[in-house]
């Protein structure tokens, strides 16, 4: 089976969960299978300025390999989730799913290629299934695909022209519900869809997609030895806090700031939060600004280590003992969480969405109220305070999948999507 | 009375002048009746009419003398000595023997001079007769009818005076100038003027009034005058052009109260315009003259205008400017030219009486009678800044409209006239009212916040609306019928008028529901399409795998447009006009409209469910079309408008009032027979409301189909300047159709084509 992944970006250029987990899913297919019945799998990813793009074409291959390439795009309509440069996506896009011929074209993505390079596959390859992973709710939501109010950042719960006209007033009612329409009439020549979290699902069947389409898949993890615990001195406690993603407001940072200042001093002794994150500097002035004052509020009970890479985590995660997710929107697998419990780092997450879906309070590791200082301070306060907490929380992590097993469940879903769409071709000839 | 009267041949005259049309001379025993039905050889079929004029002769033993015009069917020329019965509503009548001769013209006026017997106050009113029965539209037609006249008033005429100099003031009036007796003035006329007729190298009619002055210089009594053709009366052929014009003058008979008066032309001196306006001037403090022949003066002596503002150089405080006038040149049988304007008038002392808008050429059209007034403070503290007196009121802002007959020739002016008796002009650029942008924006700046606005609807932008609306559309829309293998079953037309962009939504829908191997797109593009977006367009298409027609027109303006320009172009059976924010709710929808079409017994016009984006019903059908006598004039009562689509039931097509042009199925029938969609209306609301009424007076049916469902946004866009007035004067004009029954149902279906 010759299998085409899309995505936005490449882990070697670009930092994201879906960038990561798409790129696994590629590195995985291509693991598996017998020398007699290998899987071919392609990663195509999108190359932006300022890298510039040859003359004569927009395809690239930027020495990742073989089986990489990327397409360039430098014009891109984030309304419509529309690529303009049509006549690129004809020569690049077209003319590589020609050359690859894949019998599946897997979208993790459209950002920066546009929901038409999936009515070209189509076209190009009637017969080919095409699968799209959701990795957050970009058709859904204008604001970055976060189901989040651009009012006070609240929590959205049910999409409508008119509710999304009301965070976007410059668009009428009228006009999001056509982008609605065009963004349903290209999603919806895809065979197939895949979500890392049942919420996220529902999410997108809430607002019209076919149920019946919809398949729940993990994120796998690149499994390596999982990190030892972090030594402790006699009379110690499990008292490092670790953080790790993009430093965007919507991860919440600012709410994990202000609960370890609320955190008493007596409770707090000489724990810490580390923070490993990245895009800090590409960040609005303003949320910056309130970051680096959170900071030094909060003096030695943080500190800030900058990015990391994918390899490094092992590493990192042994000077921490719980992992905070402190998302104020829904997330949807977020793959630190898949991390933390391979690590066996309890962790403490938002009680809203995909986090909540993947913890179970105090079994597979602590819930807050999403947003509130107070209730994240009282749930650090009970993590430095019950020794057996810990203990009792790491031994009930569940086994996130490895790559191997990512890649099986997807070559799965392919081979079943693909006999179901060939059988019916096969009964219409 | 039934009289049967042998004449002697040679004592009555006739004189076929044209074919239907006698004119008899001669004696009778006793009066002709004056009027009545005419009847050859007492056939029913040659009945016609006339008109006869008695008097009694010198010697009774003769009886009477009388002429007599008449008419009969053309088709039955009268012969000699063929009987022909004149009989009058009474039932008096007599019976002639038509002569063994018809004769011409000149026979006719030799036996009327005889007739006529030198009595001058008879020759008056032989000469009244004559002029009443030939206007002057005839005598311009029939020239043997002045060469008649001119040989028979010499007999009939008293020889008083002379003429001795004429002139004109183009677009204003003619004159003669000369002496005679005192003129008994007219009764017959209204306004104190007589009727004349001129004879020189040809005959012609006018209509003069007289102001008169004295003439010590001639020894006999006599009283110079000044006889005035106003141009203003409209009289055919020009009545000022005569005077002008005549070559040849020779003589110049006046038909007063009492006598057919003739006045010789001596040494005729002709002054070119600029010395007549000067002669005048002179003359005219030595003039008495009735109020008409002063006001017609008074007007011929006005400053002229040159081309160029005046206002400014006046030293009255009053100040003028114009923001947009709008003209429609007149069409027989459709309507008179219409003319609108806008702008302001400033004049704190109230020194302005009239104002109108001329050209040089005779043109002219009172504005401020009707006008409405316009509050205007950003003029009253301008000029007041800038020294001039503190008005009573801000209404210095002005919307006009007036008809007129005529259409403007020269160039057009404001004619402000003061108080005074002096005058000022405003040069006025007129755009053609046809110009849809022009249109656009005078509406635009009409204010509906201000208590004048919605006069400006109702007494100017209405009646000018109205107007456009009873004019013949600029296209010819002949659709042949189509054999049924020739062409597309259905042509969708998407009309995309307004901004140029990229209908994405609206082509998309096609991913899911293609188009079938009898169906095609047409996309119109209108002015707003430049070559870039409309190869961005051809990109966008081309990339989904379509292929439309796309046409670009710079007149495709609104939906009704781009529809005409499309069956124009595009043979189909059916079109189904699409607004690009329309998307069918599931595919298979326009199946189910083609199906409805099909089954329908006459050519009908189809429209699905419409659904807003928020799942409301935007259009099930309608159920009542009310006017009202005030804003907004018309209303259309849609269905369940509002409400969530759950309510509808899905059922068979119903017959309904009223559809919808944001999706529409047409039979090419249905456009041939009502001659095309175009309105001239100034909003969708108003252009679809007329294409709608104009199906119901045509007797063809609208129809919904409910299970035909369709999603129909309403466009982003903030509305537009203006879309508020645009909407009631719409509705205005719309309420006007509707009460003079332009909009008439017919009780009668129309067949099929």
């Amino acid at each position: 089976m010759r299998v085409l992944i899309v995505s936005h970006g490449h882990p070697a250029f670009s930092i994201g969960g879906a960038e990561n987990a798409s790129h696994n899913l590629f590195r995985a297919i291509n693991n598996t299978g017998t020398d007699e019945d290998a899987h071919q799998a392609f990663f195509l990813a999108r190359a932006t300025p300022p890298l510039k793009r040859h003359s004569d074409t927009p395809l690239m291959a930027l020495r990742q390999g073989e089986r990489e390439v990327f397409l360039h795009t430098d014009s891109w309509d984030s309304f419509w989730l529309s690529n303009p440069a049509l006549d690129d996506l004809s020569i690049g896009f077209g003319a590589y799913v020609a050359q690859v011929k894949p019998d599946i074209v897997h979208f993790h993505h459209v950002i920066g290629l546009g929901v038409e390079a999936i009515a070209l596959t189509r076209r190009l390859l009637p017969n080919a299934a095409i699968i799209i992973t959701f990795h957050e709710y970009l058709a859904i939501c204008l604001n970055h695909g976060q189901m989040v109010k651009t009012k006070r950042n609240a929590l959205c719960r049910r999409a409508s022209p008119a509710d999304c006209a009301n965070c976007f007033p410059q668009y009428g009612a009228g006009e999001i519900f056509q982008r609605e329409l065009f963004l349903k009439n290209h999603l919806g020549l895809a065979d197939a869809f895949v979500s890392p979290s049942r919420f996220l699902i529902d999410r997108y069947v809430e607002w019209g997609l076919p149920a019946s389409r919809f398949q729940f898949i993990e994120n796998g993890l690149d499994i390596a030895a999982p990190a030892p615990p972090r030594p402790l001195g006699s009379n110690a406690r499990r008292n490092r806090f670790g953080f790790f993603g993009q430093v965007t407001e919507f991860k919440g940072l600012h709410v994990l700031l202000d609960a370890i200042a609320r955190v008493p001093r007596n409770v707090w002794g000489d724990a810490s939060l580390c923070i490993f994150g990245g895009n800090l500097e590409h960040q609005p002035e303003a949320f910056r600004a309130r970051f680096e004052a959170l900071l030094q509020a909060v003096g030695p009970r943080a500190r800030f280590y900058g990015s990391y890479r994918a390899e490094e985590l092992p590493t990192l995660m042994q000077q921490i003992d719980w992992a905070i997710v402190p998302s104020i929107w829904w997330e949807n697998s977020p793959l630190i969480i898949q991390e933390a419990f391979l690590h066996r780092r309890p962790p403490i997450v938002s009680d809203i969405g995909g986090m909540a879906e993947k913890v179970t309070h105090r079994e597979t590791g602590l819930q807050f109220r999403a947003g509130s200082p107070e209730d994240l301070a009282d749930r650090l306060r009970d993590a430095l305070t019950e020794p057996k907490l810990w203990e009792h929380l790491r031994s009930h992590a569940p086994k996130p999948p490895d790559l191997a097993q990512f890649a099986a469940e997807h070559l799965e879903l392919y081979r079943e999507t693909l006999a179901k769409k060939r059988g019916i071709t096969s009964l219409a000839a | 009375m039934n009289v049967m009267v042998p004449l002697e041949a040679t004592e009555l005259t006739a004189w076929p002048i044209a074919p239907g049309a006698l004119l008899l001379a001669g004696r009778a025993r006793q009066p002709v009746p004056t009027s009545g039905v005419a009847q050859l050889e007492r056939r029913q079929t040659d009945r016609g009419t006339f008109r006869a004029h008695s008097w009694s002769t010198d010697d009774p033993a003769e009886g009477c003398a009388f002429i007599a015009a008449v008419r009969l069917p053309v088709s039955t020329p009268p012969l000699p000595g063929q009987s022909l019965t004149l009989e009058s509503q009474t039932g008096g009548h007599i019976t002639l023997r038509l002569p063994p001769e018809l004769e011409g013209a000149r026979n006719f006026a030799i036996v009327t001079e005889q007739l006529a017997e030198s009595d001058k106050p008879r020759g008056a009113q032989i000469a009244r007769f004559l002029l009443e029965i030939f206007p002057p539209t005839a005598m311009s037609r029939l020239p043997a009818i002045g060469n008649m006249l001119a040989a028979l008033f010499p007999a009939l005429a008293v020889d008083d005076g002379c003429v001795e100099l004429t002139g004109a003031i183009p677009g204003i009036c003619g004159f003669l100038q000369g002496w005679g007796g005192p003129v008994a003035l007219d009764s017959h006329s209204s306004d104190g003027g007589v009727e004349a007729l001129l004879v020189g190298d040809r005959v012609a009619r006018c209509h003069l009034r007289i102001a008169t002055f004295a003439r010590p210089d001639i020894v006999m009594p006599a009283t110079g005058m000044v006889l005035v053709a106003d141009h203003a009366l409209g009289h055919e052929p020009s009545n000022a052009g005569v005077l002008s014009t005549l070559p040849g003058l020779e003589h110049v008979y006046l038909l007063t109260e009492s006598a057919l008066l003739r006045r010789v032309v001596v040494e005729r001196r002709l002054l070119n315009p600029a010395d007549s306006a000067g002669h005048l001037r002179d003359l005219l403090p030595s003039l008495t003259c009735p109020p008409a022949a002063a006001d017609c003066l008074r007007r011929a002596l006005r400053p002229r205008y040159e081309g160029r503002e005046t206002l400014g150089e006046q030293p009255l405080p009053v100040r003028a400017a114009l923001d947009q006038a709008l003209l429609l040149p007149p069409e027989p049988g459709a309507g008179p030219a219409c003319v609108y304007l806008t702008g302001w008038l400033f004049d704190p002392t109230a020194s302005v009486v009239e104002v109108s808008l001329c050209d040089n050429a005779g043109f002219r059209a009172r504005l401020d009678q009707g006008w409405t007034r316009i509050e205007r403070d950003d003029v009253t503290s301008a000029l007041t800044r800038e020294g001039f007196p503190p008005p009573s009121d801000d209404a210095h802002g002005f919307a006009a409209y007036a008809e007129s007959p005529s259409a403007p020739t020269g160039a057009l002016h404001l004619d402000i006239g003061f108080r005074d008796g002096t005058c000022a002009f405003l040069p006025v650029t007129a755009a053609s009212a046809r110009d849809v942008t022009a249109r656009r924006r005078a509406l635009e700046g009409i204010d509906l916040h201000k208590p004048s606005g919605l006069s400006v609807v109702e007494r100017q932008f209405g009646p000018l609306f109205l107007a456009l609306m009873r004019r013949p559309p600029n296209h010819g829309q002949t659709l042949a019928p189509l054999p049924k293998t020739n062409a597309p079953a259905l042509a969708l037309v998407v009309p995309l008028v307004g901004h140029a962009t990229i209908p994405r939504s609206f082509l998309s829908q096609f991913l899911h529901d293609p188009l079938s191997t009898d169906e095609t797109l047409v996309l119109v593009c209108g002015a707003a399409w430049g070559p870039t977006a409309l190869a961005s367009l051809r990109r966008t298409v081309s990339f989904m795998n379509l292929n439309p027609r796309i046409m670009q027109a710079a007149e495709a303006t609104d939906a009704t447009a781009a529809l005409d320009i499309a069956a124009a172009e595009v043979p189909a059976q059916n079109y189904l006009l699409l607004d690009a924010g329309t998307a069918g709710c599931r595919p298979g929808w326009r199946r189910t409209l083609r199906a409805a079409g099909e089954a329908a017994a006459l050519p009908s016009v189809i429209c699905p469910t419409l659904v807003y984006e928020d799942l409301s019903v935007n259009y099930a059908g309608a159920k009542s079309i009310t006017t009202y006598p005030v804003a907004p004039y018309i209303s259309i009562g849609r269905r369940l408008a509002g409400m969530p689509a759950s309510l509808i039931d899905d059922g068979p097509p119903q017959v309904t009032e009223f559809g919808s042009l944001a999706c529409c199925l047409v039979p090419r029938a249905v456009l041939g027979a009502i001659g095309g969609t175009r309105t001239r209306l100034a909003t969708d609301f108003g252009r679809e409301t007329a294409f709608f009424l104009r199906l119901r007076s045509a007797g063809i049916p609208c129809l919904w189909a409910p299970s035909a469902k369709v999603y129909a946004v309403e466009p982003a866009a903030l509305p537009a300047p203006g879309a508020a007035v645009s909407r009631l004067v719409d509705g205005w004009c719309l309420r006007a159709a509707q009460e003079t029954g332009l909009f008439a149902p017919k009780p009668t279906p129309a067949t099929g084509a």
